[in-house]
């Protein structure tokens, strides 16, 4: 039986009848078994290498890919991380951008009402002297305080209730003031009901409210004979 | 990640140029390493079962196509992807059947093991040091040949010999050198006897 014939069977690409008569032969050929016994020692030996050497191989592939998969990872995180602080700087910018809009518009259009208490009223209630003297010289802390106690006694007075919403606007005290106008826009004071709105429009154009804001705005820019159309109309303009 | 076609995959597998195969193996790692290891994950294995099985399931593949067992017609990902699951549950089988016998004495007696793993011991030092002794050319032509099933025309080409006949009788020579060696070797001398 020649070499050629062993590695054949072997390596399993004998068929047919060649395998049928090498089997044949195997079985009374002692010699040929024992040769096939010493061939097939070897082969697992070579085969055994040939494993060692391909294990290292796939290893070393495995072992790049993991670390290909690490970088794709930390690109990946990085673009994430990249359009995150770019959609926080759009954001910022958007909000930042729009604050100060509202802001200047406010400072642009906000002026310290002037409030003027004749003798009748001073008459009527002795307090609003020194209440109205604080509100003059830019006490409103003080003039607040005046104005809220005067009002408790006499709680219908629709100017004392304007005079405290607006220490309060003064003071930044915001939320108050509006708590403050609101009545005199719900009743539509017929003396200080456009005061309160366009004091109120102001507000909301501080706080970004602008729907609120432009609402009012317009509520005094339909009356033409209204306290503030003018100016209503013109923050209306800047605003659309 | 491009596709590259089943059929593609076997043929680069099968070639004689490293480069080649390599290329089919980080492709196929890539296709189907995250799958294997979401599946051991699934079946309480830690990442480096999933390392060591799909290496192993890589390697039983590349053997697979190598020795012609894989038709080109086969799923390349699919068919990986069952060679490492089976290797896996065949590991975790084994661990439960190990837990769950541990108590029983094994059938063979303690002395028999250890004579068993003995020999086994004694057999791999022989032949490593018989490896050694064969020198490099004569075992990367082995192992071109009878691991790789390698055509002796493409182990001509890459050994940088004239022709096949060439490295056919190359390969003879290497092959009864080993033989010889081996037989040298007391240890084999008792099973074969002088030849």
């Amino acid at each position: 039986m020649s070499e050629d014939q062993i590695d054949d069977y072997l390596l399993g690409r004998l068929q047919g009848e060649s395998l049928r008569a090498f089997q044949e032969q195997l079985d009374t050929d002692t010699e040929l078994a024992k040769e096939l016994g010493i061939r097939k020692e070897l082969l697992q030996q070579i085969d055994d290498l040939g494993d060692q050497q391909m294990k290292a191989r796939i290893s070393e592939v495995h072992q790049l890919q993991l670390k290909q998969m690490k970088q794709y990872k930390l690109i990946q995180r990085s673009l994430i991380l990249f359009f995150l602080l770019l959609l926080l700087a759009i954001l910022g910018w958007w909000f930042l951008g729009r604050a100060p809009k509202n802001e200047i518009l406010y400072q642009q259009h906000y002026q310290a009402y002037a409030l003027n208490f004749g003798s009748r009223d001073q008459a009527a209630n002795p307090g609003l002297l020194s209440a109205g003297a604080a509100y003059k010289q830019g006490d409103f802390a003080n003039a607040l305080t005046l104005f809220q106690n005067i009002l408790t006694q006499a709680p219908n007075n629709t100017k004392i209730r304007l005079a405290i919403g607006l220490c309060q606007q003064e003071l930044q005290q915001y939320d108050q003031a509006l708590q403050s106008y609101t009545p005199l826009i719900e009743k539509d004071d017929p003396l200080y009901g456009d005061q309160a709105r366009w004091y109120t429009a102001l507000i909301h154009l501080h706080q970004g409210n602008r729907e609120e804001c432009i609402n009012l705005l317009q509520q005094l820019a339909n009356a033409s004979s209204a306290d503030f159309h003018e100016e209503a109309v013109e923050l209306l303009g800047a605003l659309e | 990640m491009r596709s590259i076609p089943d059929a593609d995959i076997i043929h680069q597998l099968k070639s004689s140029s490293n480069k080649e195969v390599d290329g089919a193996i980080s492709y196929l790692h890539q296709r189907t390493f995250q799958s294997v290891w979401r599946f051991i994950k699934k079946n309480s294995g830690h990442f480096a079962d999933a390392e060591d099985v799909f290496q192993e399931g890589l390697l039983a593949f590349y053997k697979l196509v190598r020795q012609g067992k894989i038709e080109e017609t086969v799923k390349v990902e699919a068919y990986l992807f069952s060679i490492c699951r089976n290797l896996w549950l065949k590991q975790l089988n084994k661990k439960k059947d190990t837990t769950e016998w541990e108590s029983v004495p094994p059938l063979e007696s303690a002395e028999d093991l250890q004579l068993d793993g003995l020999l086994k011991i004694e057999r791999k030092e022989v032949l490593d040091k018989v490896m050694q002794q064969l020198g490099e050319k004569c075992r990367e032509i082995l192992i071109y040949y009878y691991y790789d099933r390698m055509r002796m025309k493409n182990i001509a080409e890459l050994m940088g010999l004239s022709n096949e006949q060439v490295a056919k009788n190359k390969k003879s020579g290497c092959m009864k050198k080993m033989r010889n060696l081996v037989l040298e070797q007391p240890f084999y001398k008792t099973y074969f006897g002088n030849n």
